[in-house]
């Protein structure tokens, strides 16, 4: 199974958020080269396009988007280029690199949003993997849970896979112990 | 789906016609020939853009980030997609939808697409094409394959050539059609693709069909062929338009033919494409289009051409076998036409009093879903196409105005419809009224954009979203943005249009747009708008406020915006409006040295070399590269130990350079081998025009060796031995283009 355009989402605290203040920091984001490793090109603004991919930052290796899409609000990294490896290193990474968004975006001086600690959203985009079936799900399962045994040790995580097979594989993850980002990211190392 | 791993290729081998599938291998083979250097990168341009892969903003690596520009420092280093086109750069891939037509299986697919390779969002672009944004290169020949899986081809959706044929979404189920155009428009796609007549543009061309007269859902009046259909003495036939176009200046489509009966549609297209390969412009792109050379011939002279070389045109049975039948070839409803019964909620009744239009067909509608902006997300797409399948089955049509319609909709499943559609949010009433816009994307993506158009409609959109609009005169308007001059927004057709342009103010450039005034989007775009002044951008929705309180203030009862402009006069109405012209001093109010939507300061910096103009390359050109990529081809397969097939590659090449040097003699010649190497023998061997320098003959001989004595069965060494003569075939070949073409015209077609 190819496991590419890996995504992950981390969910918001506050319900709804002005998306137009993204538009200034994800400019300011390409000018600083916020994100290392990355190759930050130019802000798409979908904010008219009702629970569409609100504003997103596209990059050459992945896109950062804040969206309210299928709800909640969130701050998502979606993978676009091609990486060698193993589903599970994969999946650390797109978090990692989400955590790194939110974190970013939380510690930014306009204060527009706050993000929970004890729920994620991964999705593999690419339909080589696999549809959102239980056939899927089982394939993916052991390397979610690996993400989630990282991200919340010792910690009971619910799963909630999509189940739809017109639409790409995705869960939503959901421990019962929270953490604040920075502890997130230092458990991924 | 879960499983062992699998290529795209493999999946969906069996579920490609094979001319899709042998196109879309022959461009990657020439994406691999690039990277090694081996293909020309203007060639390369435009047969990436004959393929639909377009270039974005930005990907000349360089962008302006607000403080200073700055090179996009791309992993592909200084490999190209064109000149001045970075690899890696993200680009756009135009989806061609012929008559505006998709299946719910079409469109599932192209949302995944969406989702994998662009940023989940599907564009319906002013031409009924679907967009997808930041697509890289290497993702294409699987977006391509997979579209082709489900009977989509992207091919000639840019480039010079024949675009998207377009056609009104009402087709079929209009009330005031002389008849469906819908075959039609599809009949004219399939016959003129790949066409020979249609491979040597110096410039795109684009058509559109529409059902009836009055209405503008087919826009034939600025197309380069226009057909609108009629009925004479009980016979099926078209007005046939030529010459219209928008772009910087447009023109109106001149009448050439008053009835041109159905079994004429497809040869007089024909000709007309053999009249503007042969007489268009090339070196100046600005005048290439077909309207100049109606221009420049005048309106007889054009049409004793085209009819002259109607007459030269070989009869072909493709002319009328599609008219078999053609009455019963539209879409049919999936359920039972049913009166709306039972209370109306007011959501519901302002969706239907603009979203709906009924059908001829008792109790039956067209319902519009109104897409701000044009855009759709791939969850939204995939909701639809449930709820299609639900109501009305395969009978989505995408619009000129950037929207969709959902044919055959039983009145009695509107409320259920609408209230389905409205929880995915696709339940937006207001669709042709002032608050629907159309824009083209502008600087959000196009190299030429001056100006955020995108941003600017989304502003507007909001805006009037937000007011109350009671008077229903305001309530038609149309309103239109383009990020340029070359109106890819249709604003020379709007009520109030717009165009981007940019002002120097006090040493700093402020984004502006020229208002566009008298436009008239009835009568198929019946006539086009004058600019009466440029605007800050900042100040556009008071332009849009004083404008239109003008003229409800000052009209006479019931005149309409453009008769009183006409009335009125600009000098008036240019008055109303010119203290809007202001702009502060950047000290006093910064916003406006910023564009809708955008944080950076403004700078025209970014704009590039447009590639809707594409590259002009012959089809001497083009033939030489397939005899390149055909050489290289075989080289794979004699790796891959079939020496056979490596030697019937080979030999194939050669035909391919061969025949690229005939056709700069004899356009018309055949794709069949003994033609090919008969009139290779007599033009260029006999004539030794062919002849090398040095080496004389020996180089020709090869190719006729090699088709009098075909290889049998050849082993390994033979193989490659014929791989190496295709080799100095093809060389022989480039050389003596090179040495011939400067004395050699365009192509003529016989």
């Amino acid at each position: 199974m190819i496991a590419q355009q890996i995504s992950v989402k981390v969910f918001a605290r506050e319900a709804a958020v002005d998306l137009s203040a993204f538009i200034p920091i994800f400019h300011r984001w390409i000018q600083e080269g916020r994100l290392p490793d990355h190759l930050l090109i130019d802000v798409a603004d979908y904010a008219h396009v009702v629970d569409g991919p609100g504003v997103v930052l596209i990059g050459n290796e992945a896109h950062i988007g804040v969206d309210a899409e299928r709800g909640p609000v969130g701050v998502i990294y979606n993978r676009k280029r091609d990486e060698p490896g193993e589903l599970e290193p994969k999946l650390v990474e797109a978090a990692r690199w989400a955590l790194t968004a939110a974190q970013a975006l939380e510690q930014d001086p306009a204060q527009v949003i706050h993000f929970r600690g004890d729920r994620l959203r991964v999705a593999i985009m690419s339909r080589r993997f696999g549809a959102a079936d239980e056939a899927t799900w089982a394939a993916a399962r052991p390397a979610v849970e690996g993400l989630a045994k990282r991200l919340w040790p010792g910690a009971a995580v619910k799963y909630a896979p999509r189940v739809d097979a017109r639409e790409a594989f995705a869960v939503d993850l959901e421990s019962a112990t929270a953490a604040t980002l920075p502890e997130l990211l230092a458990r991924l190392g | 789906m879960s499983g062992s791993p699998f290529t795209w290729k493999e999946r969906l081998g069996s579920r490609m016609a094979a001319p899709l599938a042998e196109e879309i291998d022959a461009f990657e083979t020439l994406m691999t020939l690039r990277k090694q250097g081996k293909v020309d990168e203007k060639i390369f341009a435009e047969t990436r853009l004959r393929r639909g892969i377009y270039g974005q903003r930005y990907d000349n690596g360089l962008r302006h980030d607000g403080v200073a520009q700055r090179t996009l420092a791309f992993p592909c280093g200084s490999l190209t997609k064109g000149p001045e086109t970075v690899w890696d750069a993200p680009g756009m891939m135009r989806i061609k939808v012929p008559a505006g037509h998709l299946t719910c299986e079409q469109l599932d697919v192209i949302a995944e697409l969406a989702e994998e390779y662009s940023d989940s969002i599907l564009h319906i672009s002013t031409r009924q094409n679907v967009q997808l944004h930041f697509v890289h290169i290497e993702d294409t020949p699987d977006l391509m394959r997979r579209l082709a899986s489900v009977g989509i081809t992207t091919r000639e959706a840019c480039g010079n050539s024949v675009r998207t044929v377009t056609a009104c979404q009402f087709a079929g189920v209009c009330g005031d059609q002389a008849f469906d155009v819908t075959p039609y428009a599809d009949a004219l796609t399939w016959y003129l693709l790949g066409h020979k007549d249609t491979q040597d543009f110096g410039r795109k061309f684009k058509i559109a069909f529409s059902g009836c007269k009055p209405h503008p859902c087919g826009l034939a009046n600025f197309h380069d062929i226009g057909a609108i259909a009629v009925v004479k003495d009980g016979k099926r036939g078209f007005e046939f338009y030529v010459g219209g176009g928008l772009g910087a200046v447009p023109h109106q489509a001149k009448l050439v033919e008053e009835f041109l009966p159905e079994e004429e549609l497809l040869p007089m297209s024909q000709a007309v494409c053999r009249v503007f390969a042969k007489l268009g412009e090339r070196k100046n792109r600005a005048r290439a289009r077909l309207k100049f050379v109606v221009q420049k011939l005048g309106l007889e002279e054009f049409r004793r051409q085209v009819r002259e070389e109607r007459e030269k045109i070989a009869p072909d049975e493709r002319w009328t076998t599609y008219l078999d039948g053609i009455e019963s070839k539209t879409d049919r409803p999936l359920r039972p036409g049913r009166p709306l019964e039972g209370a109306v909620t007011p959501e519901l009744a302002r969706f239907r009093a603009t979203n709906t239009r009924p059908q001829p067909q008792p109790n039956y509608v067209v319902a519009t879903i109104r897409l701000p902006l044009g855009d759709i997300t791939a969850t939204q797409t995939r909701q639809l196409t449930a709820i299609a399948r639900k109501y009305t089955g395969d009978t989505i049509r995408l619009t000129v105005e950037q929207n969709l319609v959902l044919r055959w909709v039983s009145e009695a499943d509107l409320p259920a419809l609408h209230r389905e559609l409205s929880a995915v949010g696709l339940g937006l009433a207001d669709a042709g009224t002032i608050r629907d816009i159309t824009s083209c994307p502008g600087t959000d993506t196009c190299k030429l954009g001056i100006s955020a158009s995108r941003g600017l409609a989304a502003e507007l959109g909001h805006r009037l979203q937000a007011r109350t609009i009671d008077n229903p005169d305001l309530d038609r308007l149309h309103i239109k943005a383009s990020g340029c001059f070359n109106s890819c927004g249709q604003h020379h057709v709007a009520d109030i249009g717009f165009l981007g342009v940019s002002r120097n103010v006090a040493g700093r450039r402020v984004s502006h747009f020229q208002l566009v005034v008298g436009g008239e989007w009835e009568n198929n775009g019946g006539s086009y708008g004058l600019a009466i002044g440029a605007f800050p951008s900042k100040k556009i929705p008071e332009v849009v406020d004083r404008l239109t309180e003008t003229w409800l203030r000052d009209r006479e009862p019931g005149e309409r915006l453009q008769a009183f402009i006409g009335r009125a006069g600009r000098a008036k109405i240019k008055a109303a409006l010119d203290d809007l012209r202001h702009v502060p001093t950047y000290e006093e109010d910064r916003s406006f040295y910023t564009d809708w939507g955008d944080a950076r300061e403004y700078t025209t910096g970014d704009q590039g070399v447009g590639e809707c103009a594409g590259e002009v390359v012959t089809a001497t050109e083009f033939g030489l590269a397939a005899s390149e990529r055909e050489v290289f081809e075989a080289q794979l397969h004699l790796e891959g130990g079939d020496a056979n097939r490596a030697a019937q590659l080979a030999y194939r090449s050669m035909l391919s350079a061969a025949r690229a040097l005939v056709i700069l003699q004899n356009f018309d010649i055949s794709e069949e081998p003994d033609a090919i190497v008969g009139e290779f023998r007599t033009r260029y061997h006999d004539t030794k025009v062919f002849h090398d320098p040095f080496a004389g003959a020996k180089f020709a001989t090869m190719l006729l060796h090699a088709h009098e004595k075909p290889l049998q069965a050849p082993d390994r060494d033979e193989a490659h031995r014929q791989i190496e003569e295709a080799q100095l075939f093809i060389e022989a070949a480039h050389a003596c283009y090179q040495r011939i073409a400067p004395r050699v015209a365009a192509p003529a077609a016989s």
